[in-house]
């Protein structure tokens, strides 16, 4: 008993609906797919086998050691700038002292020019 | 690099089961017209199939899609964050549609045949079809 339920002269123009459908539904999957989240796939990071198996340590150390130097940077600028700052005063402190003396010896020639003047007008 | 294939395909096969399962098929179905001499043996059920390409041209076609199915699949699954990954969905997407073309060119001759393979050729077809929304999916996802 023949039990085909298809005609062959059915195979062409049924295969040119099913291909128009199947590209049809492969453009509405890529627009209205979900959209709630891209499939990631998990990546995992592979390190050979017995070498530098864990760099987790090695890079807290390396970030580590340059918050250090960063640290040590910042200090000596400031260390400069107080330096800067006291050698600033300690010129204004000697020009003041210079001033100070050079009052004090120019009060002393006069009451030495002073006591002079007496001592001759007494003569 | 070996471990990081086998391990990149073990970590996302469930999720890529159905288009893995859909290339081997392919694969299995092609060598299998390739090797057997003559295995459409009622040319006027596959008459559409065979005015297009002969059966082993039909093989090694189906044979070749899987191969390439594969390889998109490992890239994907793998090396997913390299600049090439980024069309393997596309990749996967026209695979599908080629197979789900053959499988129902397929399915349309068993249909005309009296054949048993009606009652299982169907199961590559949806198996395909299914493939198509995921990958297509995931291109509009990339985009």
């Amino acid at each position: 008993m023949d039990v085909s339920f298809l005609p062959a002269e059915w195979q062409g123009p049924a295969a040119v609906l099913f291909g128009i459908a199947m590209v049809l539904f492969a453009a509405w999957a890529r627009v209205f797919g979900k959209k709630e989240g891209p499939i990631q796939p998990k990546v995992q990071e592979f390190a050979v086998a017995g070498q530098l198996a864990d760099m987790g340590p090695v890079k807290a150390l390396i970030e580590q050691t340059g918050l250090l130097v960063q640290q040590q940077v910042r200090t000596n600028m400031a260390l400069e700038a107080l330096a800067e700052s006291i050698k600033e005063h300690m010129n204004y402190l000697r020009t003041e002292r210079e001033i100070d003396e050079e009052a004090d010896r120019r009060a002393e020639r006069r009451v030495d020019a002073l006591v002079r003047d007496r001592e001759r007008d007494h003569r | 690099m070996f471990i990081r294939v086998v391990t990149g395909i073990a970590t996302h096969f469930d999720v890529r089961f159905p288009e893995w399962l859909g290339a081997a098929a392919l694969i299995g179905w092609g060598a299998n017209l390739i090797a057997t001499p003559d295995s459409w043996n009622n040319p006027a059920a596959w008459s559409l199939m065979l005015s297009i390409m002969t059966e082993d041209t039909w093989g090694w076609v189906c044979v070749a899609a899987g191969w390439l199915w594969i390889l998109a699949l490992t890239i994907n699954g793998t090396f997913a964050t390299t600049a090439y990954s980024r069309y393997s969905p596309n990749v996967r997407g026209m695979c599908a549609l080629l197979s789900t073309s053959i499988w129902f060119l397929v399915f349309m001759s068993v249909l005309t045949a009296a054949s048993s393979g009606r009652g299982i050729y169907w199961v590559p077809l949806v198996s395909s079809v299914w493939c198509i929304f995921h990958s297509w999916r995931d291109v509009g996802r990339r985009k």
